[in-house]
């Protein structure tokens, strides 16, 4: 595990500088918009060609550093954004139980993406060869009907659409 | 582990499924709703959100000592904060960037017009960034990283090219 703290104290040296950090601009509240969430992948290919063949991501961007060690791409759809991540000698992630049980282990569970109408999202999705991890189910208590889908490595997106009329 | 087992079937109770009826398929469009994190502290990670990164609290629901859902958001970006009964630690990571060593979500990354502005206001709250800021070449940004109480990191993004 050491040899792999050093890997990447080097990548990060090799393709970061710090920034000189300038005073601020005013004492307004901290804003914030959706930028990516980021996901650390051991097949950034397959993983790529997952989220594009199938939930209509493009790629935006495509960069690598330490001869492809390090290996970044981003993949956009509408407003959402997600930056796979491909390093050399990651390790795997906890083994999580199927949606929602995967929500016992803590941390960041899932990238949550909405649609106008999820009953045509699955049919869309079927008509790909994809079925979900847990099919459509009314959370009534908030408000919204959702699916969740696995990518190849187990990471789980929830597709969701608002039906109580206060998205939130 | 058999009171968690309890625990997601009371939330399998709250649920119902639905017949999917077929429809011809079409290209799929989404957008981003929001992330999700499951937490041991709900109350301690909200107060984290709200009171030193801005977020507003936009829904609660909670469900008994089973489950409590809390969603969160500011500007375009939701999170949603999940407590659940008898919930297990997830994998220790180490500091970013190295966290990503260990695959699967690795961060939220939120976008800022002015990082060292961003920075600024923190540091007047008493937060400091688990990464400086750092310039990413390569992908055209600025970013620094801030961890939540219970270690979730958070990148904060300003885009320097295009």
């Amino acid at each position: 595990m050491r040899a792999l703290w050093i890997s990447l104290a080097l990548a990060a040296s090799g393709l970061a500088a710090p920034a000189a950090a300038q005073g601020p601009e005013g004492n307004s509240a901290l804003q914030f918009n959706h930028f990516m969430v980021a996901i650390s992948v051991q097949d950034i290919e397959r993983e790529t060609a997952w989220f594009v063949d199938n939930l209509g991501f493009t790629v935006e961007k495509d960069a690598s550093v330490r001869d492809g060690a390090v290996r970044f791409r981003w993949l956009r759809n509408g407003n959402q954004r997600i930056e796979l991540i491909g390093i050399a000698n990651s390790q795997p992630g906890p083994v999580r139980a199927t949606p929602p049980g995967h929500a016992a282990i803590r941390g960041i569970t899932q990238v949550t993406l909405e649609t106008q109408d999820i009953v045509a999202t699955r049919a869309a999705l079927a008509a790909r060869g994809i079925t979900p991890a847990l099919d459509i189910t009314d959370v009534a208590v908030l408000g919204i009907k959702a699916m969740y889908l696995l990518d190849p490595e187990g990471n789980a997106i929830e597709i969701a659409q608002v039906v109580g009329g206060e998205r939130g | 582990m058999k009171t968690v087992f309890i625990g997601l079937a009371l939330v399998g109770a709250l649920v119902a499924p639905i017949g999917a009826q077929a429809q011809d398929a079409r290209d799929i469009e989404l957008s981003h709703f929001m992330s999700a994190y499951s937490v041991a502290d709900i109350e301690a990670v909200t107060r984290f959100y709200v009171e030193v990164l801005d977020f507003e609290v936009v829904k609660d629901v909670p469900l008994g000592d089973a489950m409590h859902f809390r969603w969160l958001r500011n500007g375009t970006q939701g999170i949603e904060l999940v407590q659940m009964a008898n919930s297990q630690p997830g994998p220790e990571r180490g500091r970013p960037p190295a966290h990503l060593m260990v695959r699967g979500p690795g961060q939220l990354m939120v976008r800022v017009n002015n990082l060292e502005a961003t920075k600024a206001l923190l540091l007047a709250k008493g937060v400091t960034p688990s990464v400086d800021i750092t310039a990413i070449a390569p992908l055209g940004i600025k970013v620094m990283f801030v961890n939540d109480p219970e270690g979730n990191p958070i990148e904060i993004v300003e885009v320097t090219d295009g």
